[in-house]
């Protein structure tokens, strides 16, 4: 690829995370975007940039964006979150609900369904959950990414990406050279096309609403607008689960979930 | 420093595995087949054992039974790593008392994950 090329992709990078991977990342940046193209049917790296550069589409931007800046999908990303979220905090919000209340999980950019599927494997998994109703939605900006999200199909390569053996015999089936999520695990999941810049919130409040390595894209200002708005939808003691190396800033109506990075309880303000 | 013995007649697997395992910071050990496996265990037991689950004809379940029986053998992960996806064979490692199951071919990222939930890499690692 020419040095042009990849300048422009590293710029638009910068614009949309605020750093750029520098120079000498060509080779990698390269590889992504040949990735990229393959998944849009684009026929090489080039002809991505090319297509960019003269109809820019969001879909295509955020898609680079994210292949370069690593917001690659896993099971249980990160473990920590999931793994409080199944022992503790349901078990802490339940507690405080009447036993016909449900609880409602929304997992905002949601991506290929890994999370989504990981919150309902552990919401499966949480015993405080027993006899009581739960819903989750996922909501993604992308189409393409969403019809993935829902098919619950992965490779030999992601399924192996943080899910562990017992959940995947309990929850996975062979399909083919795939694994598919099993339908009572797809059917707990309602997947909606949005927007977190422009659509408005979903109705309603959430219990927990996860919105991971998503605020990395947004600007400062948006950022604010964003956590603001999260705070919204989320009951009142209600969590926040956002990227481990992401926080909300003083002032904003959160406390950091004590022995976690990145999980935080909606307080009072 | 974590230490992981590699179990695999290929020459090529354990070569490949103990490239991703060093840029995790992880000491490797090998063994072509699961005798020597197990001497090495006796000598120095790792923190996680990668385990082809048969090696020319030899099943991993007798390895693993014989790990748990020496001292400090109860407590090593073990993960079956082969070339077989077969839910059956998935869920006989399980059964077998496997951690978790890696399928061939595996990349960095496999392991990585995998080694990172068994609590086998520190926070932030890679």
């Amino acid at each position: 690829m020419i040095a042009e090329d990849i300048d422009f992709v590293r710029a638009l990078v910068r614009e949309r995370t605020g750093h750029a991977p520098g120079r000498d990342k060509a080779f990698q940046i390269e590889s992504q975007l040949l990735t990229v193209a393959r998944r849009h049917g684009i026929e090489d790296a080039d002809r991505l940039v090319r297509l960019m550069q003269v109809r820019p589409s969001e879909i295509l931007c955020r898609d680079v964006t994210e292949a370069i800046t690593g917001k690659d999908s896993y099971f249980f990303r990160d473990i920590v979150p999931f793994d409080i979220l199944r022992e503790r905090l349901l078990a802490e919000i339940a507690a405080k609900r009447a036993p016909e209340v449900g609880l409602r999980v929304w997992c905002a950019a949601c991506g290929t369904g890994e999370e989504p599927y990981s919150v309902v494997m552990s919401m499966r998994e949480a015993a405080a959950l027993d006899g009581r109703t739960w819903e989750v939605l996922a909501t993604d900006i992308s189409p393409q990414i969403l019809e993935k999200a829902k098919a619950g199909l992965y490779s030999q390569f992601e399924i192996q990406r943080g899910l562990p053996i017992g959940m995947l015999l309990k929850y996975f089936h062979k399909l083919n050279a795939a694994w598919q999520v099993d339908a009572s695990l797809r059917a707990r999941v309602v997947f909606r096309l949005h927007d977190l810049r422009s659509d408005p919130m979903p109705t309603g409040l959430f219990d927990v609403v996860f919105c991971r390595n998503v605020l990395v894209f947004f600007s400062t200002n948006e950022r604010t607008q964003l956590v603001d708005r999260l705070r919204d939808v989320l009951t009142k003691d209600g969590i926040l689960i956002l990227g481990a190396t992401e926080s909300v800033a003083e002032g904003h109506g959160f406390t950091a979930v004590e022995g976690t990075k990145g999980v935080f309880r909606r307080s009072e303000t | 420093m974590t230490t992981c013995l590699i179990a695999d007649e290929s020459v090529v697997i354990r070569m490949v595995a103990r490239k991703i395992l060093a840029d995790l910071n992880i000491d490797v050990v090998e063994a072509a087949d699961f005798d020597a496996a197990l001497t090495s265990c006796r000598a120095a037991m790792p923190a996680v054992v990668l385990i082809e689950s048969q090696i020319k004809d030899v099943s991993a379940q007798g390895f693993v039974a014989d790990l748990r029986e020496l001292p400090e053998g109860h407590d090593v992960r073990v993960i079956y790593c082969t070339s077989s996806d077969e839910m059956a064979d998935i869920q006989a490692a399980y059964d077998d008392g496997a951690d978790d199951y890696v399928i061939k071919p595996f990349d960095g990222e496999v392991l990585y994950s995998k080694f990172l939930r068994l609590g086998l890499l520190p926070e932030g690692a890679a």
